[in-house]
């Protein structure tokens, strides 16, 4: 064996590891979440074969295309909002000011708090009776709101608490996207007589373009996904009215205890989460 | 272990466990369990075979139903315990076949927590001096605490009178269902087999209509339809509702918190129907797995439990009396000790009763119920109609297919 074939196996060698553990917490879990979505399998009772049983059921049953709408309608709005409102908020964290590094530490702060304490915070502002929001509402004379307990406003209001937990990133992220704009284009459209707004459109949007498109696409990842918030606000309540897929998946296994379903369940919803990260991949690379 | 409301009780059986373990010199470990935690722990646990030596808790859908019990009988236990102080209504819902599949420790049942200060106000709005159902000053039936409900609403039209959890993630939303669904003649199971499963029923449908008519008329507050919304307890504690029925463990929590709330509740039987005073109660006991090593150890440690009575008391007395103990000289000593006057009502109740467990009228331990209990088949159920508008019978349709899918599975075709 010569010297490159030797070195060539050692790094193989070296990749063994790696293998090893991406193989317990990944390739296994998947190949058994799999094989567990063709079989009828209750806690508790032994596992029966039914094919394409549970696949059929979640496509021809409502729930499946509510709590999608519901993950869509959540994600879409949460996204938009972080990232409209943290361009917002990184144009203006961006102009010179004696109190920039102050207000730049204070934006943080939101995403700085686990997801878990954001919850409970505003589980508790929120609270029909006893949050300090329906308080103040009640105390300027107006009627207070079920911002949890309402079809009409729980979703708005789950959507509203991701926004204010992940703007900051957004934020941040656009911050460092504009500092990193040569400043000599600005002079120069302002030389030309460019106004603010012809700046924004014509060099800040366009040299925000990879930045913007990254942060949208992999916040839309994370908040398909988001489970956490929405199980401590609302449960998915009240009734379906925010129950998302994660919440669906999660009631499947650990309340119905069907793991099978709760498996198909995941394997349908996997390809949007693939073609999410192909394009997120795409984008970076065409960014480089 | 299923952790209790009561704080010192948990701390106080833990304790005991690990005196009896050091006396033995054995080694324990103990792990808790919420309510809701129940069914899918232990489901998984007989599942990988990593089910404990001995449960403490409500009698174990999963580990009792008749058809495979995985518990070991103990009439033994309850021999030397002796027969002559047990109260043996107790016992009836851990007996199957005549034998007992576990040691009951505690029994309770849900009763009503009256607000009087609120109540007084919603008789005087409404010149209510006796209750046509009960024909006194007390309401006794649901058709009088609807109008009780309708007087609160003179009072304060914002007041929402039953105190009620509709919610999923709440079990509490079950029992609502049930207590006002047993009364009115429903019935879950009379028998552990398909055709047993009595859910789909009128009195399903009428119970559904029901409870969506006091909805619509804000009998019962709009955010009891979430989790997150009101929970009973909240609503008792908060003086919210003039009334809740739970077991006395808001009552409890209100002993530790509120000395004037105590002071402002009567503890009554709960609310009736036209098929009689129906209670949806249970019994938290001590289960040996059948799956156990260690069968003298485990019997020895229950038995710990019982001999010392002084103790055994003082754990009755820290949860304010919710719990009635197993043993009679255990439970008359300690209604003399704790607010007799309060108590002693509940105990009444107690008597009066005809207890219901979720599987009434059967009345023992039944995997269906554990895994729609652990599911909130009810709750889910409440949801459809009341937020998003099913019809009842839809709604109803919807949870019978449901329940008898997993009977079929439990109990086969």
């Amino acid at each position: 064996m010569n010297l490159s074939t030797r070195y060539a196996l050692l790094g193989y060698a070296f990749l063994i590891p790696l293998f090893l553990i991406l193989g317990f917490v990944l390739f296994y879990p998947i190949g058994r979440a799999i094989w567990l979505s063709f079989y009828r399998k209750i806690v508790g009772s032994p596992a029966e074969f039914i094919g394409l049983g549970n696949y059929i059921e979640i496509l021809t049953k409502e729930y499946f295309y509510i709590c999608l709408k519901n993950t869509v309608v959540y994600t879409f709005s949460a996204v938009t909002l972080k990232a409209l409102i943290g361009l917002i908020v990184a144009l203006a964290l961006n102009r010179e000011s004696r109190y920039r590094g102050i207000l730049r530490t204070i934006a943080l702060i939101p995403w700085t708090i686990p997801t878990f304490v954001i919850a409970l915070l505003y589980y508790w502002l929120f609270h029909t009776k006893l949050g300090a929001i329906n308080i103040i509402l009640e105390s300027l004379g107006m009627q207070p709101v079920r911002w949890l307990t309402s079809p009409e406003w729980a979703m708005p209001s789950v959507i509203w608490v991701n926004f204010w937990r992940g703007m900051p990133f957004f934020a941040v992220t656009f911050l460092a996207g504009l500092q990193a704009i040569k400043l000599e284009l600005y002079e120069a459209a302002e030389i030309d007589g460019a106004g603010y707004l012809q700046k924004l459109r014509h060099i800040t949007l366009p040299g925000l373009k990879y930045v913007i498109l990254t942060m949208v696409l992999l916040s839309t990842i994370w908040t398909f996904g988001d489970f956490a918030l929405i199980w401590i606000l609302t449960a998915g309540g009240p009734g379906m009215a925010t129950t998302t897929l994660p919440i669906y998946i999660y009631n499947s296994a650990f309340s119905r205890l069907d793991i099978g379903y709760a498996s198909a369940l995941s394997i349908v919803t996997a390809p949007i989460f693939i073609l999410l990260m192909v394009m997120t991949i795409r984008i970076i690379l065409r960014g480089e | 272990m299923t952790e209790r409301y009561c704080e010192p009780q948990n701390n106080w059986i833990a304790a005991k466990i690990v005196e009896w373990a050091g006396k033995n010199n054995v080694d324990v470990e103990v792990s808790w369990l919420t309510w809701a935690e129940i069914t899918p722990k232990l489901a998984t646990a007989m599942e990988a075979g990593t089910l404990p030596d001995v449960f403490y808790g409500g009698v174990s859908p999963v580990l009792m139903d008749p058809t495979n019990i995985y518990t070991l009988p103990v009439d033994d236990i309850l021999n030397e315990l002796g027969w002559d102080n047990i109260f043996e209504r107790h016992t009836l819902q851990v007996k199957i076949k005549g034998k007992y599949y576990a040691v009951p420790f505690g029994n309770m049942i849900n009763v009503t927590h009256l607000i009087k200060s609120l109540f007084e106000k919603g008789k005087k709005a409404a010149n209510i001096t006796d209750f046509p159902d009960s024909g006194g000053p007390l309401p006794e039936t649901w058709d009088d605490y609807v109008l009780l409900a309708e007087a609160m609403k003179k009072w304060d039209p914002n007041h929402h009178a039953f105190g009620l959890t509709l919610g999923e993630g709440a079990t509490d939303g079950s029992e609502t269902w049930c207590m006002t669904w047993f009364p009115y003649g429903g019935e879950f199971m009379t028998e552990p087999s398909v055709s047993g499963i009595k859910f789909r029923s009128k009195e399903s449908v009428e119970n559904m209509y029901r409870i969506k008519e006091w909805y619509d008329k804000g009998y019962i507050s709009p955010d009891a339809i979430t989790e997150s919304g009101y929970w009973n307890n909240e609503q008792y504690l908060t003086r919210a509702s003039v009334m809740i029925v739970e077991g006395p463990t808001p009552f409890y929590k209100a002993t530790t918190t509120d000395p004037s709330l105590v002071a402002d509740t009567m503890l009554l039987p709960p609310p009736s129907g036209p098929k009689g005073l129906i209670g949806l109660g249970g019994t938290y006991s001590w289960h040996i797995i059948k799956t156990t090593e260690h069968q003298d150890l485990c019997k020895d440690l229950i038995l710990y439990f019982y001999k010392d009575k002084k103790a055994y008391t003082s754990y009755v007395v820290d949860g304010a009396c919710c719990h009635i103990p197993l043993l009679k000289d255990v439970a008359e000593e300690a209604a003399k000790q704790f607010m007799p006057e309060i108590i002693g009502p509940y105990m009444e109740a107690l008597e009066k009763c005809t207890v219901a467990t979720q599987t009434w009228p059967y009345n023992l331990p039944s995997r269906v119920q554990g895994e729609i209990y652990s599911d909130f088949t009810y709750a889910h159920m409440m949801m459809h109609v009341l937020v998003d508008g099913w019809e009842p019978e839809k709604a109803v349709d919807w949870a019978a297919d449901h329940i008898e899918e997993i009977a079929k599975r439990v109990y086969g075709s």
